[in-house]
């Protein structure tokens, strides 16, 4: 069953179009991986369903509700949630703090007491348990990033989108945030998931879209859409394990 | 943990309630007509420096207006003395109620769009100053330019028999406040406030209803200073736009805040009494532009020198030990 | 109330020359807030002291009016030098240099006020008459007259700006400051040495604050609180010219100088210090809305 369906989403800014009516949809239970060369329009194109960047044209419907208009927090309440491509931790909170937040004000929204609880089971699932009260300053780049994810997750949403979370990350990290991610479908989410890393995104991902220059090129099954020729020359013909 | 918050939050509760009731009870009683006097102003720059902190200071939208949400109070209590013969609790809540519709009108144009963010916010709610200035000094029906005499107008009434009865409204409108702020600081409303002045974009993404919050707090925090405007009209007596609408405030009110630091909800209360004492002292001098330069001075060095105000400045092990609940809060 | 075209016309003379007037206080603020991103509330204290010294040069040491700009204009860059190495050592922030600013303003009240009064201070009876009989316009309009001040404004003001336009926008180092504006860091790995002209500009921009102020005390009474009269004009000129332009601070400042003028012949003059305000509200809410136009009109082109 259809969780999210973009419909002829464009983005214009000022004279350049960031998307020109790109269509995608998300099932339920469903990893989807976005990929596409840079610029090709795949962090714009979340934003938009994220709703920080409003759309030029198209349409977004989720859950069956048309949410092309609504404000970001409401589609948090709904049940969409966003990692950054560049962590960016609230800095004057603690580590708890930052995903207790999410939990305060996500899908059901709680008081502070218990919103702190519950951000220490979901610390403890990304394996930042240990961390909870450090300040933010203090995490490495890997932990920033699976910070990004936990506090997505305390929102407890249905579809949750995941902007190159395992970028810049060493072979070891990567695998355990394959892991994570993996993880989160048992959960009960959907996921949208962005990877300049075309071999990480097609063994996770049931479906797979490319971008190019803000268009639609493929969709389809990871192995489909890797023997696409267009696809192939997207990212210039070469090795797509880059 | 969550006992130890509770135990300490109920620490924090009784101490603003106990020192509000002990303030009360001794010193329209015991202090002299200088010490009464003085008091009353203590109080009301302490709910003003709260009151701005509430908004400003945990959002991160510095606001240059805090001053007009005052004068606002204290000229909708003139006029309302002047025109009505209601009870003062009913005065009372027209000035804060006047000055909160203010700060919503404004606050729902301003927070619309994120370009009037910082610089451009201030830019804003000084301007805001000018406009308020001109239009009260050219309706009669608030004051048309001559100033009004509120005294005469107070006299018989309880709230106008002693400067007594002002300190004890004073104090009840600032531990008022400082309830407030406390509630900001261990609730969602000021975890989702904090979250704004980190980052908009994140507050909103993890679904904090950011305009929403930020033109609520805004009026709260107009309304808190619009109240303590209430016995300020009838503790100067004579109101004039000059007097009432002065930059001072603003000024005084963001220094006092930033001396104390918003890291707690607690540093504008110590700012507001140290600015308080040390103008006091400065009256000696007998210059009020001289006092004026020192203050300004040390305004300065306190940006350079403590950029997170004397709370944020206490080595955390101190402030763990003297503010539990504060601590227990945040962590 | 009918208002004949020639009291109209003159009065709009008026205000565009007190337009320049401000767009010369305007120009500094423009600059630092545009290109070194602080608010410098200063710069209007800085333009009430250049007054001042102008004052007391010309009227105690009864030198030229335009002599004592060899003292104030050095004077000046200096202290516009200081300032911007304090918001530099502080590594302050444009909230931090905003606050200490408006701290600094209320400081130089105050002491301008120690040192010279509080009470008006007027130096036009001092001056020769060539500064002050009002010189009537050649034909065909000879029923208009201007102040030679105000022509001096109006020559202080074109200059100015010309100047500083021509520097920012044609020179090399003006480029240089505008690159900074984009990104300081990109622009030092490209070779700019972004202290030095940092301070520079500060300096500059303080400097234009002397000659102003010279304007200044020839043309009006001088009280310590005239910066708080200017605020309005000047912030709304310097956002509705754009920040870090030049030449829209100056028309802006003109337009709004008018506007202000033209309005107190119709409505009543005392509530003429809200309209640059009510102009700059006007701006800022009309510029959503032309963006809408805009993007809508762009939209339907591109379907």
């Amino acid at each position: 069953m259809s969780l999210l369906r973009c419909t002829g989403v464009t983005k214009r800014f000022g004279g350049v179009t960031a998307l020109a009516e790109v269509d995608l949809e998300v099932n339920e239970g469903e990893i989807v991986g976005l990929v596409g060369p840079n610029g090709s329009g795949k962090t714009t194109l979340l934003s938009t369903i994220a709703g920080s960047l409003p759309v030029s044209a198209g349409t977004i419907e989720f859950a069956g509700r048309d949410i092309t208009r609504s404000t970001p927090h409401h589609r948090a309440h709904a049940g969409i949630s966003r990692t950054f491509q560049v962590p960016r931790p609230l800095p004057s909170f603690s580590v708890e703090e930052n995903v207790a937040t999410g939990c305060m004000f996500g899908r059901d929204s709680m008081g502070r007491t218990a919103a702190l609880a519950k951000a220490r089971t979901v610390l403890e699932l990304v394996g930042l348990g240990e961390h909870a009260g450090s300040e933010v300053g203090k995490l490495t780049l890997h932990e920033r990033k699976f910070l990004e994810i936990a506090r997505a997750i305390a929102l407890d949403p249905q579809l949750i989108l995941l902007d190159e979370v395992l970028g810049g990350l060493n072979p070891s990290e990567a695998a355990l945030g394959m892991e994570l991610i993996a993880s989160l479908r048992t959960r009960g989410m959907s996921v949208i998931y962005i990877e300049h890393n075309v071999r990480a995104v097609s063994t996770l991902a049931d479906r797979m879209y490319v971008l190019n220059q803000g268009r639609n090129l493929a969709h389809g099954l990871p192995a489909d859409v890797l023997d696409d020729p267009r696809v192939v020359e997207a990212y210039l013909g070469g090795p797509t394990d880059a | 943990m969550n006992a130890r918050i509770d135990r300490a939050l109920a620490g924090n509760v009784g101490g603003i309630v106990g020192c509000a009731v002990l303030a009360i009870a001794l010193v329209p009683t015991l202090g002299s007509d200088y010490v009464v006097a003085f008091g009353f102003q203590f109080v009301t720059w302490i709910a003003l420096a709260l009151s701005w902190s509430l908004f400003s200071g945990n959002s991160g939208y510095a606001s240059f207006g805090h001053g007009v949400f005052f004068g606002v109070g204290t000229y909708a209590t003139a006029a309302m003395l002047r025109h009505t013969d209601v009870p003062f609790v009913v005065v009372l809540v027209v000035a804060g109620v006047s000055a909160a519709v203010l700060a919503v009108i404004v606050g729902l144009a301003v927070f619309s769009s994120p370009r009037f963010a910082g610089d451009l916010f201030g830019l804003i709610t000084l301007a805001m100053a000018f406009i308020v200035i001109t239009v009260v000094s050219n309706l009669a029906f608030l004051d048309g330019g001559t100033g009004v005499f509120v005294r005469e107008q107070a006299v018989g009434s309880w709230i106008g028999s002693s400067t007594g009865n002002l300190f004890i409204v004073g104090t009840l409108i600032a531990a008022g406040t400082a309830l407030v702020a406390l509630a900001a600081s261990v609730s969602r409303w000021g975890a989702a406030l904090r979250s704004i002045r980190d980052d908009e974009g994140v507050a909103e993404s993890l679904g904090v209803p950011t305009y929403r919050y930020k033109v609520l707090t805004f009026a709260v925090s107009a309304g808190l200073a619009g109240l303590a405007g209430a016995p300020q009209a009838i503790f100067l007596g004579y109101v004039e736009v000059g007097a009432v609408f002065t930059l001072n405030i603003p000024l005084l009110v963001i220094m006092m805040t930033i001396l104390g630091g918003i890291t707690r909800w607690w540093g504008p209360l110590v700012g507001a009494a140290s600015v308080v004492v040390v103008r006091e002292l400065l009256l000696d001098i007998g210059s009020p532009e001289l006092s004026q330069i020192i203050l300004g001075a040390v305004f300065v060095l306190v940006i350079a020198l403590l950029p997170h105000g004397i709370s944020g400045s206490l080595p955390r092990s101190l402030t763990r030990r003297k503010a539990p609940a504060t601590e227990g809060a945040h962590r | 109330m009918s208002v004949s075209s020639m009291a109209l016309a003159q009065t709009l003379l008026n205000g565009a020359l007190l337009g320049c007037l401000f767009g010369s206080i305007a120009l500094g603020l423009s600059v630092k807030w545009g290109h070194l991103g602080v608010a410098d509330f200063f710069h209007l204290s800085l333009t009430l002291l250049g007054a001042y010294v102008t004052y007391s040069l010309v009227s105690e040491q009864l030198w030229d009016p335009f002599l004592t700009l060899v003292v104030t204009v050095p004077a000046f860059f200096l202290i516009g030098v200081g300032v911007q190495w304090i918001f530099l050592a502080l590594k302050a922030e444009a909230f931090t240099a905003l606050l200490i600013t408006f701290a600094l303003f209320m400081v130089t009240e105050s002491a301008v006020s120690m040192i010279w009064s509080p009470d008006l201070l007027n130096l036009r009876p001092m001056l020769a008459d060539s500064f002050t009989t009002s010189l009537r316009l050649p034909e065909p309009l000879p029923q208009l007259a201007v102040q030679p001040v105000d022509l001096l404004a109006l020559v202080c003001a074109v200059v100015m700006v010309g100047v500083s336009a021509f520097a920012l926008g044609r020179t090399r180092s003006g480029r240089a400051v505008q690159a900074m504006r984009q990104d300081s860091e990109i622009a030092q790995t490209l070779g700019v040495r972004v202290v030095p002209l940092t301070l520079a500009v500060s300096g500059l921009a303080a400097s234009t604050a002397a000659v102003a102020g010279m304007v200044v005390a020839l043309r009006m009474p001088l009280s310590p609180s005239l910066p708080l009269q200017w605020i309005g004009a000047v912030v709304v000129a310097t956002m509705l010219g754009g920040l870090g332009r030049p030449v829209g601070a100056l028309v802006a400042a003109i337009v709004v100088m008018m506007i202000q003028n033209a309005w107190s012949l119709w409505f009543p003059p005392q509530w003429s210090p809200a309209v640059a305000f009510g102009v700059l509200f006007l701006f800022l809410a009309g510029g959503p809305a032309i963006r809408f136009v805009r993007e809508s009109m762009t939209a339907r082109r591109l379907a």
